[in-house]
């Protein structure tokens, strides 16, 4: 009996018992929810009767949050860097027209590289729209390019709904990114700790702990065997996800900032893998963590559906989780080009991680063979 | 520099209940040959991973190329070379690439090791497979390679678990000559064996080890002579084994041994003993089927000491763990 049970209990019980909490958990949490209190930016350029009515009924539903009451230069930057996924933007001649009996417009401007956010918030406009009672028509415009946006909005008789339509970003392009880094996390935490668990499998690491190295050129030797690889297994994830007619913006710049963020993410994760190749003993444990730890990571990082549609109690775990900040990252630069202010933020956190794996990796490896 | 390459103190190893190295103390000289000698699960391979800072003692602790190895274990690493009991190669890669991962592990400049490579592959006879991947290798060629492998960087002092486990007698001999010219070059040498033939070809002092304490040191002829200088006798019977065994032990202070129908026992004058054997046997109403006769090993030394025989398993059963 006690050989065919080769795992140690704890681990048995591990995977019998939390696995499927974590699952539902999170798989039944994670995707699917109603989002809500989408960030918007509101620039409002008239001060009558009818537009504050109007701003009240924006605010009483749960969709929206009206994060930024400013300037239509401000809020366009903010929807660049991706802290707000929408400007509303309410012109002068509003209430008038409406007094005189004739149509408003209203217009909205999104950022709709996070499809199901865009859709939720046409959707609620729509709806604000028909509660208004009164005769309003939304101009869409997507924010595909600022540069347009701004020309639309100097000429508003150009606007036409359908652009959404014609040039609307699909599930697919959304989710391509995401698909890239779990593409790439996979392959990277399978090609750094476990070189080590094998190493320590083999003997081969007693050779390695009697050398006259350090322990830190230990470990970032194990870090940087896996880094060309799991480079290569997020390139070949890309020009896959190309392949198959995903939209991705090519420029030399962006391509070199997609190389910078496969790098970096790869060095991270693989860190995170050899630190925990350091304390796993056992050869078959090892994928067992890896999965444990990867699977919920990936489904936390927004990389399948919006971080807006998690319940409250998972954002912050969103918020916490590394991955989310390359899929953000990723994600950016390849639908909406290259925009420094939104990328930084992503950049160094991902860093950080990595800095502090490699740390965490180094204390935790000891030189004894207990 | 002191005078000398290993000292312990009270070493001592514990693995839970278990206390695989008891307590030990003994001394290296530099430029000596020091072999442990003991059964399979005496603490050999503990007592190793001590001294070279693979495992944390539980108590005590020992002086290695002057440095401790629990306050400086860095220091003890540059010191030294190892050979490990189970070998511990990369599989993936071929005999000479092995050979040169090692060599820029150990800081060799690059013009010296192209220029040991070569010589230590002949060396250890695998001079035509140095571009073989080590998972095609045999496992004697695979512990061949571990030996060359230690002596790439030529340290001054060498740790060898086991050295020639698995061996040929061809091979084993090669190495032994080595490991001899390595004593002409000055280099210290730290073995263990459960092969008597192996210390007492190899080494200066011996210590035989049993569950995890030294039960004797010295020299071989040392060790021999302590068990009295004699002859070791030994004795195939028929009949009433235990009446011929009480009787012999009556007669005087002789370490005896039975396995089986063989009586074991050493005697300061064996010549005149045989006499009074036979004399006990035919009183007690055994048949004698043979009496040999011959010189004290090292095996007897442990006999002596322990009342079994090293390897109670006879021949050779155990394997070296492959890859
Ligand atoms: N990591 C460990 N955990 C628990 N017990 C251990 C461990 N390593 C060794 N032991 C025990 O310590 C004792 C001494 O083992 P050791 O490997 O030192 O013997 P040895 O003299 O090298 O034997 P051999 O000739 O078989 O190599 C044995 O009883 C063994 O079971
Ligand atoms: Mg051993």
């Amino acid at each position: 009996m006690r050989v065919w049970i080769k795992e140690s209990p704890f681990f048995g019980v591990l995977r019998v018992l939390i696995f499927p909490f974590i699952w539902l958990g999170i798989f039944g949490h994670a995707f699917g929810g109603t989002i809500d209190h989408v960030p918007i930016a509101l620039v409002v350029e008239d001060t009558g009767l009818h537009a504050n009515e109007f701003i009240n009924l924006l605010q009483s539903g749960k969709a929206i949050e009206i994060t930024a009451n400013t300037n239509y230069a401000h809020a366009l930057n903010l929807l660049k860097n991706g802290e707000v996924t929408a400007v509303i933007i309410i012109p002068p001649d509003f209430s008038k027209n409406l007094d005189k009996r004739k149509t408003a417009s209203i217009q909205l401007i999104i950022d709709n590289t996070v499809l199901m956010t865009a859709m939720t918030i046409t959707s609620y406009l729509d709806a604000v729209q028909k509660a208004f009672d009164k005769q309003v028509t939304v101009n869409f415009i997507i924010q595909e390019n600022p540069q347009t946006s701004a020309s639309f909005l100097a000429n508003p008789t150009e606007i036409h709904e359908n652009i959404l339509y014609a040039r609307g970003i699909r599930y697919f392009d959304y989710l391509a990114p995401g698909v890239i880094i779990m593409c790439l996390i996979f392959s990277a935490v399978f090609s750094g700790g476990l070189g080590l668990v094998m190493d320590r499998l083999f003997g081969t690491l007693r050779t390695l702990m009697v050398a006259p190295i350090t322990r830190a050129a230990i470990i970032l030797g194990k870090t940087s065997a896996g880094v060309t690889q799991t480079i290569i297994a997020g390139f070949v994830a890309l020009f896959v996800a190309i392949l198959m007619g995903a939209r991705i913006k090519i420029s030399l710049l962006g391509f070199s900032l997609i190389f910078l963020v496969i790098t970096i993410t790869s060095i991270a994760f693989i860190g995170m893998s050899v630190a925990f190749g350091t304390r796993i003993k056992e050869f078959e444990q090892f994928p067992l963590v890896m999965i444990m730890v990867v699977i919920p990571t990936w489904f936390l990082s927004g990389a399948l559906y919006p971080i807006q549609s998690m319940p409250s109690w998972m954002k912050p775990l969103a918020a916490i989780n590394p991955l989310t900040y390359s899929v953000d990252a990723l994600r950016a630069v390849i639908l909406r080009g290259v925009i420094w202010s939104a990328l930084v933020l992503d950049l160094v956190i991902i860093s950080g991680f990595a800095l502090l794996m490699f740390i965490i990796g180094t204390l935790a490896f000891k030189r004894t063979i207990e | 520099m002191g005078e000398f390459a290993i000292e312990t103190y009270d070493l001592t190893k514990c693995f839970g209940e278990l206390v695989a190295v008891d307590h030990i103390n003994f001394k290296v000289k530099y430029g000596e040959i020091f072999g442990f000698l003991g059964p399979n699960g005496a603490g050999k391979t503990t007592t190793i991973n001590c001294l070279i800072t693979l495992l944390q003692p539980s108590e005590g602790t020992a002086i290695v190329a002057g440095y401790d190895i629990i306050k400086e274990p860095d220091a003890v690493r540059a010191s030294i070379g190892v050979i490990p009991q189970e070998v511990a190669l990369e599989s993936r890669l071929t005999a000479r690439e092995n050979l040169e991962f090692h060599a820029e592990l150990y800081h060799v400049p690059r013009a010296e090791y192209s220029r040991l490579i070569p010589e230590l592959l002949d060396l250890v006879q695998l001079g035509d497979r140095a571009n073989d991947i080590i998972r095609t290798f045999s496992s004697g060629m695979k512990r061949r390679l571990e030996i060359a492998k230690a002596f790439l960087h030529q340290p001054k002092l060498i740790f060898m678990d086991e050295p020639t486990l698995g061996l040929d007698v061809q091979t084993r001999q090669v190495i032994w000559k080595y490991i001899h010219s390595l004593r002409e070059k000055g280099v210290t040498i730290f073995l263990t064996t459960h092969y008597m033939e192996e210390a007492d070809a190899l080494c200066d002092r011996i210590a035989i080890i049993d569950n995890g304490r030294i039960i004797a040191l010295g020299t071989s002829s040392d060790l021999k002579n302590k068990i009295g200088k004699g002859t070791v006798i030994d004795i195939k019977i028929s009949g009433p084994a235990e009446a011929f065994v009480k009787a012999v032990k009556d007669l005087d202070h002789i370490p005896i041994m039975v396995n089986q129908d063989t009586i074991h026992l050493v005697a300061a004058n064996g010549e005149q003993l045989i006499p009074k054997l036979i004399h006990i046997a035919e009183k007690t109403g055994v048949s004698i089927n043979s009496i040999g006769m011959y010189e004290p090993t090292l095996e007897d030394v442990f006999i002596h000491y322990t009342g079994r025989r090293i390897r109670e398993e006879g021949p050779e059963i155990r394997k070296i763990l492959r890859r």
